[in-house]
């Protein structure tokens, strides 16, 4: 390396420093930490004491932790789908020019703005047995639903409430996408003679694989780490259909004073994510086009 | 480049010097101890710990308090990590739900020798609230909020369909019956919570059951008792006295049936008294839980400890703070009773005084929290473990009144896992 390189070097070096600090302080040493405390059994304010791989070993043994596991699974595998391809054709309706446009924008992103207390709040009357959905069903001569007091109605409930937060923040991101593709593709296809679901898919879905693939990626990362929703909306309820698996790393970690246990299910998650992330990249090879 | 990097670099010490200077300054300079306290509460909760902090400042210039305050729902966990990241606070309040565990954490030291010493009158505090503060004969804390867990009864839907407001010695029985002539269309007897264990005991003590044995060591929900009580809950749910989401209601959203007047009867805690009087036009009155064959005391009777961290190195400062906060000759008890925080923790008249309000609802709250804690209050059987227990239990409780599981099956679902929880928190 040459003297001009090794400054360059060092300079780069000095302007990343705080980044890096950051990173190397707040992420990869608590994730190094967390393995290490999830060989321990340890209750927060004593001294840890090794029990090499037991807290993964009790992990299998326990009904709750797969339960939540599961739940977890449905609530990504379910809404993170149903997410991006709502939020890819609003973006495609509200990227033409139509009246009210920018309006209906706002009015979709607003949600993503609001704090998921302040949703679960909200929703919540509506909800109800004898909430707004089920005046508007009854008024339509339909039954009412159990919306979220049935154990098969609850999960689906707090995924159609998920969704209708996180929708305008997907939408933004198809938005961008979708502006990048050239109108001149379009305007050849038109002459052509392509119908708009020709264009639509011809054009649009494989431009917009990028964005398809990050949002993709990034809504199967934030669905496996749901907590707040159904901490708040439903309590885990009802008889845990909607516990999810950071909600009971947090149960087992802050009130049944399990660290380690918490910090093994915490990484099991981690190992979990990091899989499917890597498998959603491997496949990505398949469709996503650069 | 190299100037950019010398800059940077320069930048960083300067940085670093400054704020070891700070260090160094905050370290030598001499003036009032400052100690922290940690308390839980809404921001109307805060504007009353403000009011006594402020009127302890008033009284001397050695100790400055400096509030730590976090909604309820976080505020254990937080306090948790605050002690694990070395910044226990000085002072603390503790919900007894944690108490034993904290303990267990060494969160806490006695102020057996402090109370001694300032010849501190502990008799003048309601017993229940000394137990609570109480571990192997030590006493860790001063009591907070000692108080029941009502009934609530609604007088407007218990005039509407003509039923008087229950006597204290009205049985399961009689108060199934009541909500059965409560419910009509839209509107339900009777509301509860599923979120805890705490809202099932006193139909489980009126049967004759428990949570744990006598001893606290072994888990005893699973017995005819308490299943014959389970059972109880989930017939009146299936026959419709009991509203369908309350399976997953909580506390907000059952204030909001009952001043709307949607069900007659719910179990509420002293501070939901304050929000139900927030309501305008809200007529309500508070009793006991119904009596069973097992005995009267079915009411569940608990406090809360302030106690001083056991790392606090400002042990005297926050004593001081502590009796000003808690003692019976500090300012802190009358302030609580002055914004209605709270019911009395302490057994004198002039607070309550302070406290019931005979123009407001219920009017009946002195006399009937008396009668209630004499007669019909019961402890409940806190112990270490009990909030993984509770974890365990409450969705369980979930699923028996929505009819998916019997109570005998899920109880005995989960026996095992409530024991190993006991074993290990011991």
């Amino acid at each position: 390396m040459t003297r001009r390189a090794r400054a360059e070097f060092v300079a780069a070096l000095a302007f990343l420093a705080p980044n890096l600090i950051g990173f190397l302080l707040f992420l990869i040493l608590p994730a190094i930490a967390s393995l290490a405390i999830a060989l321990t059994r340890w209750r927060l304010l004593d001294v840890p004491q090794f029990v090499g791989l037991q807290n993964f070993a009790d992990l299998l043994r326990d009904g709750r932790f797969w339960l939540t596991l599961r739940n977890t699974a449905y609530y990504s595998f379910v809404r993170v789908p149903i997410n991006a391809a709502i939020s890819l054709a609003l973006a495609v309706l509200l990227n033409r020019k139509m009246i009210g446009r920018d309006f209906f924008r706002v009015v979709l992103f607003l949600p993503v703005v609001m704090s998921i207390v302040a949703t679960a709040v909200i929703w919540r009357p509506l909800v109800e047995s004898s909430g707004l959905l089920n005046g508007v069903l009854a008024a339509l001569g339909l039954p009412g639903v159990p919306w979220i007091t049935s154990t098969n109605w609850a999960m689906p409930t707090v995924i159609m409430i998920g969704i209708w937060k996180e929708i305008g923040y997907y939408m933004v991101i198809f938005l961008a996408g979708l502006q990048a593709i050239p109108r001149t593709y379009y305007e050849a296809a038109s002459i052509d003679g392509a119908s708009n679901w020709q264009q639509f898919t011809r054009i649009t879905f494989p431009l917009v694989s990028p964005t398809t693939f990050f949002v993709l990626t990034v809504a199967m990362i934030f669905s496996f780490q749901v907590f707040a929703l159904t901490t708040v909306l439903t309590g885990g309820g009802p008889a845990n259909a909607t516990t999810t698996l950071v909600m009971y790393i947090y149960q087992s970690g802050f009130e049944n004073f399990r660290m380690g246990y918490a910090s093994a299910m915490a990484f099991v998650l981690f190992v979990i994510i990091l899989v499917f992330t890597l498998i959603q990249k491997r496949l990505a090879n398949r469709w996503v086009h650069y | 480049m190299k100037r950019t990097v010398c800059a940077l670099a320069l930048f960083t010490c300067a940085l670093a010097l400054v704020m070891a200077g700070g260090d160094a300054e905050q370290e030598q300079s001499e003036g009032p101890i400052t100690i922290d306290y940690s308390f839980w509460g809404n921001p109307v909760a805060i504007g009353v710990e403000r009011d006594i902090i402020d009127a302890y400042h008033a009284m001397q210039d050695d100790v400055r308090v400096a509030p730590i305050v976090s909604g309820y729902s976080d505020y254990h966990t937080m306090l948790l990590t605050q002690m694990a990241g070395g910044s226990s606070p000085d002072v603390m309040r503790i919900d007894s739900y944690f108490f034993q565990d904290f303990l267990a954490l060494n969160a806490l030291r006695t102020i057996d020798d402090l109370v001694d010493r300032d010849n501190v009158d502990t008799s003048v505090y309601y017993p229940q609230g000394i137990t609570e503060n109480t571990s192997d004969g030590e006493l860790y804390g001063l009591p907070w909020a000692t108080s029941v867990l009502y009934m609530f009864i609604n007088l407007d839907v218990f005039e509407d369909a003509g039923i008087p407001v229950p006597d204290f010695d009205w049985t399961v029985d009689d108060f199934v019956e009541i909500a059965r002539q409560l419910t009509d269309g839209d509107r339900y007897g009777f509301a509860i919570g599923l979120g805890g264990v705490s809202s099932i005991l006193p139909f489980v003590w009126a049967e004759g059951g428990d949570l744990f044995d006598e001893s606290r060591e072994r888990f005893t929900l699973n017995e005819p008792e308490a299943v014959r009580a389970l059972d109880r809950l989930a017939e009146m749910y299936a026959e419709g006295l009991i509203p369908e989401d309350s399976i997953t209601a909580q506390t907000d959203t059952l204030t909001r049936w009952f001043v709307n007047g949607q069900i007659g009867m719910r179990m509420g805690a002293v501070s939901e008294i304050l929000s139900t009087q927030a309501v305008e036009g809200a007529r309500f009155e508070v009793i006991n839980m119904p009596t069973g064959p097992a005995g009267n005391r079915t009411t569940v009777y608990k406090s809360n400890i302030v106690g001083i961290g056991s790392a606090s190195q400002n042990v005297e400062a926050a004593w001081d703070f502590l009796k000003f906060l808690r003692g019976p000759e500090g300012q802190g008890e009358e302030l609580y009773m002055i914004a209605k925080r709270m019911s009395p923790a302490i057994d004198d008249q002039r607070y309550w005084d302070l406290y019931a309000d005979p123009t407001l609802y219920p009017r009946n709250v002195e006399g009937n929290s008396k009668i209630i804690a004499a007669e019909y209050g019961r402890l409940l059987p806190l112990t270490g473990g009990w909030l993984e227990v509770d974890n365990l239990v409450a969705p369980e409780l979930q699923g028996i009144v929505s009819g998916a599981i019997s109570a005998e099956d899920a109880m005995n679902r989960i026996a095992d896992d409530a024991q190993a929880a006991l074993d290990r928190a011991r």
